[in-house]
């Protein structure tokens, strides 16, 4: 049987995300341009990105299937995401 | 393959209309009660000690435990119970049709990873089967497959020093009965705040016509823990202290999860008030910084009083020029 050891610390340039997530390289930068990901270290040279922004970006993908939205249109949707989870969480006593 | 129905308010001890607050209260006494380090019962202290915290999970939490109701409910008629359709690790609102995902190794039971495991779905249900549906009409092109969320108990000491967790995930193919079942190991790393998840590259849903597999993500619950509560990398400590270390100031030695420290109570120190020591919370990443301990004072009295202190309050009653309502 198979051991996977994850290291959930990896961070990715904006070339592997891409490869990861199924989201092209442009649109990513796209994204970043407009604050909808976010690079876990202000790298000098590039940004570099976690395991989260691969949820992020794969849930936008599916967004932008499901809702046909422009770029704006993403932003709130992803925002408004956010705030119900945080928002839940809050409700839950954990915040 | 139904699992089996679990009493969650019988397992706190509350009624079926407990309020949040007596939700609360009853697992922080049952928490500490059968917590590994505080058990004084050791024989079927973790066992208990997971049922409190997945009682917890659920019946803190407003859309769970409205779930949970109406389950329940439902169970008590005797209802045909199959896992809703469309069910899996994500509750109810996972991959569309024909996949079933069974979790092992995370700390909760089956009956709460069948109904109430993972986020929901980007929070809207009926959204994520349109967009399958889309997604499926386009018919014999390589799909990536979907990734899948579950929830992973987390103790706090774990948290703290990080851990290699073994997790079992079992895929059962609805239509064929098919089922794989793949372990691997899980680094859960130092710091790993609540909420916080974990991803398993390619161990979601398998593709469709040759596209990659999905990934799985486990989402990390902190268990509870009689003296401990945490907020992102801080942790929370409830402090209980003397009418007179309050107002004088005191020197009380308080558990931390990684040794006691001697905290210094300020004098004039109020009810509700919190002290902060830097640095002694959960890791932050590599750098080696690390939260802050937070320590919430209450200011608590003396019931039982003998005469001679009876006599001394008196006294200061009548001494003190202290006047609280002016």
């Amino acid at each position: 049987m198979p051991v996977f050891v994850c290291d959930s610390e990896a961070t990715y340039s904006v070339d592997i995300l891409a490869e990861l997530s199924g989201v092209s390289s442009d649109t990513i930068l796209e994204y970043h341009e407009h604050g909808l990901i976010r690079p876990v270290a202000a790298a000098a040279l590039e940004p570099l990105y976690d395991d989260e922004a691969i949820r992020r970006l794969r849930r936008l993908d599916s967004l932008r299937k499901i809702g046909g939205m422009n770029l704006a249109g993403l932003g709130l949707v992803a925002r408004l995401l956010d705030e119900v989870e945080q928002l839940r969480a809050e409700r839950r006593g954990q915040p | 393959m139904s699992a089996q129905f679990k009493d969650y308010y019988a397992a706190l001890g509350v009624a079926r209309g407990a309020s949040a607050a007596e939700i609360k209260k009853a697992f922080r006494t049952l928490a500490r009660k059968y917590h590994p380090d505080t058990a004084a019962d050791t024989a079927g202290a973790e066992d208990k000690f997971k049922e409190v915290n997945e009682a917890h999970e659920v019946l803190s939490d407003p859309e769970k435990r409205k779930k949970y109701d109406r389950l329940g409910s439902r169970w008590q008629e005797g209802d045909d119970f199959g896992p809703p359709p469309g069910a899996g690790a994500a509750g109810g609102q996972g991959p569309p049709q024909g996949q079933e995902f069974h979790f092992g190794g995370t700390g909760f039971s089956d009956f709460f990873e069948q109904y109430f495991s993972g986020g929901s779905r980007y929070g809207f249900s009926q959204d994520w089967e349109e967009a399958a549906r889309a997604e499926a009409g386009e018919a014999g092109r390589a799909r990536r497959g979907h990734d899948i969320e579950g929830d992973i108990l987390v103790t706090l000491e774990e948290a703290m020093h990080g851990t290699l967790r073994p997790i079992s995930l079992q895929s059962v193919n609805r239509e064929t009965g098919h089922s794989q079942t793949h372990s691997f190991q899980v680094r859960i790393p130092p710091g790993a705040t609540n909420g916080r998840r974990i991803r398993v590259p390619g161990q979601g849903e398998p593709g469709r016509h040759g596209g990659t597999a999905g990934d799985l993500y486990l989402r990390v619950r902190h268990a509870a823990h009689p003296d401990f509560t945490t907020r992102e990398n801080d942790v929370l400590h409830e402090l209980d202290v003397a009418p007179w270390e309050a107002v004088l100031g005191a020197e009380v030695v308080v558990p931390t999860l990684d040794g006691s420290i001697k905290l210094r109570i300020p004098a004039g120190t109020e009810s509700g008030q919190t002290l902060r020591v830097r640095g002694r919370g959960l890791p932050k990443g590599k750098t080696g910084e690390r939260g802050d301990f937070l320590v919430a004072i209450r200011v608590v009295l003396p019931t039982c009083l003998s005469d001679a202190e009876r006599a001394l309050w008196e006294q200061l009653r009548g001494l003190s020029s202290f006047k609280p309502r002016s």
